[in-house]
């Protein structure tokens, strides 16, 4: 209790006690998307992060995060969708992370407050703020930090958030939906259908693996719950059950730096990872009359090799220019769902999905912070599902980009 | 000797294998002794020259020699500051798994931190210093000044940041690893809102239409009483809401699942079905206009045995596989509906009344003229007379349907395929194989009337759907 009087006390401090360092992030880039054989236009990323750490003595800092996003130009990280090559994002994200670190222990305290809003404009009748896929996102939650041996740790976080789609409810449950006095809807429709309460529990640690080998595991379980989105019965009707979701998630990574000669370093990094979601919401598909239950339900690894190069000088002050060599392979897993066929015949087998993708990153510094970023990309996702009338499973993309960035 | 600690210190005399806790200084040391300190300990080393160690938290160091001839110490890992003054006797010198570092001038004030991966920096304060690395290459370092040095080799020795700038350099770095993690935290919360948009893709209800605006699709299913279904689509554009729906009354209570009853909505081949429709009515509506298709006195009739051969079936819509089957020669049962009325906006438009119906020929010769089919009610004005034209233009892309009627009015049913991402696509051919294409693709019908004074009903349905139930012509 003292030492939270005593945090109170410290961040009601006049300005002159407090220093202040702040952390930039500036980027500018140019560049297309490619999907199946088809081009964007050349389109224009941006975006800034200001956060002005606060230090309040020794012991306590306070980190607050501004950063804003334009994406002009899609990504092969973004959802194929609508399979449209046209995508415009905004997002604004504000944060404040508190860091309590009482003097000689290992142990840091780390709440922390977030809220984001994310604008999607995929179709050019959507305007901004009105775009069907625009979620809120506010979240808080804390942190313990234990350094077991600097700079290694090991971290416990635990996580409330929100996700809500406001421009999203359904079409069921729109007022007046009769047709010549016999309604259209289900009881129990809900409205905002999409939008969820999170539980997040996460353990996070690294340490040294060999002389030069580091590796670093995290494991994170979510609740998920979908207060308005009731669970779908056998016969394609709802229950007064709302929709419940368990995600749980595993990563495991080495890292290894070498060092050719003074001026050429290379990081080499292998990341394995794991996740499973359990869902108790089914599907009833009333076109083809078919029940799967626990549709939600998937599991998914994935493995990413990389490779940094650093050539130039190393030290403070100094800033090498930075080749990053990225790949991913991923395969999912529908434990409960069908594979179909391009008319849509369900077949007996489950549906999978499964893709890769490989990257370079090039960042050259020039004048002060200030570097050239030459980004590209290459992905192709595969699948059993041959049923494609409105979500692509089979396609290959691939993005560029190229700009400036700023960074301190 | 070891003269003063604070935390956790351990103490591994030269030749023994276990560690030992320091509980009291001062401890004496000799040659091989190590020493090493948990996290935020440390500890404070006398040597014989009057040089000072201090020996920061979890950190390790060997005393390799504390002679008449020379002073050594091995850090293995970790923090150690040193204070030296020379002695014209005995050599003092600073050892790690990538430097050797040797007293030059006649005091020395220096500070070594062993890194992950044996690599060492150090920060002279005061004094001159010799450094070599593995490699034999040496340099003399000056006050004031840093050096970094690995398995490599030595880098080059830059100005050393003021404690003041040192200390914001070592903040800075910490909050650049909070904002680290504080950025991958908002990217795993930000996952569940992509997984959330990428079912909602996969399960088609939402998507763009071939005017590249967004349509959102709901389908679902009633089951109003036990030998009844009720199909609802629901298609949003923009702000406005269109719906087709479709109700049969089965001849018999209908199981759980529905798909035999529903695999035999198109008529059945061999035998007579088990499951056929009594009645139906089907809805399509913009929210202001509507088109209601209603049936009733439904029976299935042998269409290839019948003494018409005019109706004859030669292809069958299979739902399980998708595709049109052939079925010519065959017995081939379909339902046929006594009454039956179009209605657009609420008026009758077509229709017939007979009972007992056996071929489309008669359903076509009880045509309605005089009294409304369903409800029997008299008609303000004989009915105008239908005449039906079928077209597949734009290379088969397309299939419109113009019903004329002799009083000028129209319906026109445009149906057309789209792929995925709004362009249109071709199904390609005419009947069965325009409907078997379609069902390969996104769907896409436009309703216009000469009664819908410029507006038009867009419905986006599963092909599926309409072509089962034989709703498509």
């Amino acid at each position: 209790m003292r030492r939270l009087l005593a945090l109170a006390w410290i961040l009601a401090a006049p300005a002159g006690a407090v220093e202040v360092d702040t952390l930039f992030k500036a980027q500018v880039l140019g560049g297309q998307y490619f999907f199946s054989g088809q081009k964007s236009d050349l389109a224009g990323n941006a975006s800034v992060l200001a956060a002005p750490a606060l230090k309040f003595g020794e012991e306590f800092a306070l980190l607050p995060v501004a950063q804003a996003s334009y994406q002009g130009a899609k990504r092969i990280v973004d959802l194929a969708g609508a399979g449209t090559l046209f995508q415009e994002q905004m997002d604004y994200r504000a944060a404040a992370r508190a860091v309590w670190a009482p003097r000689d222990s290992p142990w840091r305290l780390k709440p922390s407050f977030t809220y984001k809003y994310e604008l999607l404009k995929e179709t050019k009748d959507e305007d901004w703020g009105g775009g069907l896929f625009d979620y809120q996102k506010w979240s808080f939650g804390t942190e313990a930090e234990y350094v077991w041996r600097e700079p290694f740790s090991w971290r416990l976080g635990v996580d409330y958030y929100e996700v809500s789609f406001p421009n999203y409810t359904s079409l069921e449950s729109q007022a007046a939906l009769q047709f010549q006095g016999q309604s259209l809807a289900r009881e129990l429709v809900g409205d905002h259908v999409l939008d969820t309460q999170n539980v997040g529990v996460s353990l996070a640690l690294d340490g040294p693996l060999h002389e030069r080998v580091t590796w670093e595991g995290s494991a994170a379980v979510t609740y998920r719950r979908f207060p308005r989105q009731r669970v779908v019965d056998s016969v394609g009707g709802l229950t007064g059950d709302s929709r419940q979701d368990v995600y749980t998630a595993a990563r495991l990574a080495a890292r290894m730096p070498a060092e050719l000669n003074r001026d050429l370093r290379v990081l080499g990094a292998l990341e394995l990872g794991f996740a499973y979601n359990a869902s108790d919401q089914n599907s009833y598909d009333a076109a083809g009359v078919r029940y799967t239950p626990y549709y939600y339900n998937y599991g998914e690894w994935r493995l990413e090799p990389s490779l940094k190069f650093l050539a130039g000088p190393q030290g403070p002050g100094t800033r090498p220019m930075v080749l990053e060599l990225t790949g991913s392979w991923w395969r999912r897993r529908y434990p409960y769902r069908t594979a179909q066929d391009a008319a849509g015949a369900y077949g007996n087998g489950g549906l999978h999905t499964a893709g890769w993708s490989v990257g370079a990153n090039l960042s050259y510094p020039m004048l002060r912070r200030w570097s050239l970023v030459l980004d590209a990309r290459l992905a192709r996702t595969s699948s059993n599902q041959d049923f494609e009338q409105f979500y692509r499973y089979n396609y290959s993309s691939a993005n560029y980009l190229f700009g400036v960035s700023y960074e301190y | 000797m070891l003269r003063e600690v604070s935390g956790v210190v351990q103490v591994q005399n030269r030749g023994a294998e276990g560690w030992v806790l320091v509980r009291r200084v001062p401890l004496p040391l000799s040659a091989g002794d190590r020493v090493r300190t948990g996290y935020g300990a440390r500890a404070v080393l006398d040597c014989s020259d009057g040089s000072r160690l201090e020996l920061g938290g979890s950190a390790a160091m060997t005393l390799v020699e504390d002679s008449r001839y020379r002073v050594a110490v091995e850090l293995e890992g970790g923090p150690l500051k040193a204070e030296a003054k020379a002695d014209p006797l005995r050599s003092f010198q600073l050892r790690t798994p990538a430097a050797l570092a040797t007293l030059r001038g006649a005091k020395v004030e220096v500070s070594l931190e062993v890194r992950l991966g044996g690599r060492t920096v150090i920060d002279l304060h005061k004094g001159l210093l010799g450094v070599e690395d593995r490699h034999g290459a040496a340099v003399l370092l000056h006050p004031n000044e840093r050096l970094e040095v690995d398995a490599a080799g030595m880098g080059r020795a830059d100005p050393l940041p003021a404690p003041r700038e040192r200390r914001r350099l070592r903040f800075h770095e910490l909050m650049q690893r909070e904002l680290a993690l504080d950025q991958a935290q908002d990217i795993e919360q930000s996952a569940a809102a992509r997984e959330i948009k990428l079912a909602e893709y996969q399960q088609g209800k939402a998507f763009i239409d071939l005017n590249g605006v967004r349509v959102r699709v709901e389908e679902f299913m009633l089951r109003p009483a036990a030998d009844q279904f009720k199909l609802v689509v629901l298609n949003g554009h923009g702000s406005s809401l269109g719906y087709f729906y479709s109700q049969g009354t089965f001849n018999r209570n209908l199981p759980a699942d529905l798909s035999v009853p529903f695999s035999q909505l198109a008529g059945r081949s061999g035998t007579a079905p088990d499951y056929w429709l009594t009645a139906f009515q089907t809805g399509r509506s913009n929210g202001v206009d509507s088109v209601v298709e209603m049936g009733q006195g439904g029976h299935p009739v042998d269409l290839n045995g019948n003494a018409e051969p005019g109706d004859d079936v030669a292809w069958l819509f299979d739902r399980d596989s998708g595709a049109y089957v052939s079925v010519a020669g065959q017995p081939v049962f379909q339902t046929l509906f006594d009454r039956y009325g179009l209605y657009v906006n609420g008026g009758l438009k077509h229709g017939w009344s007979g009972v007992n119906l056996q071929s489309r020929e008669a359903q076509q010769a009880a045509l309605s003229t005089t009294n409304d089919p369903i409800t029997g009610a008299l008609l303000p004005g004989l009915l105008p007379v239908r005449g039906v034209n079928t077209t597949y233009p734009s290379g088969g892309a397309e299939q419109l349907v113009t019903e004329s009627y002799n009083d000028g009015t129209f319906i026109q049913w445009r149906n057309r395929a789209f792929d995925f991402g709004g362009a249109a696509a071709v199904p390609g051919g005419a009947g069965p194989a325009f409907k078997a294409g379609l069902a390969r693709w996104g769907f896409q019908q436009t309703i216009t009337a000469s009664e819908f004074g410029g507006r038009s009903i867009d419905l986006v349905i599963a092909p599926k759907v309409l072509l089962q139930s034989e709703l498509l012509p």
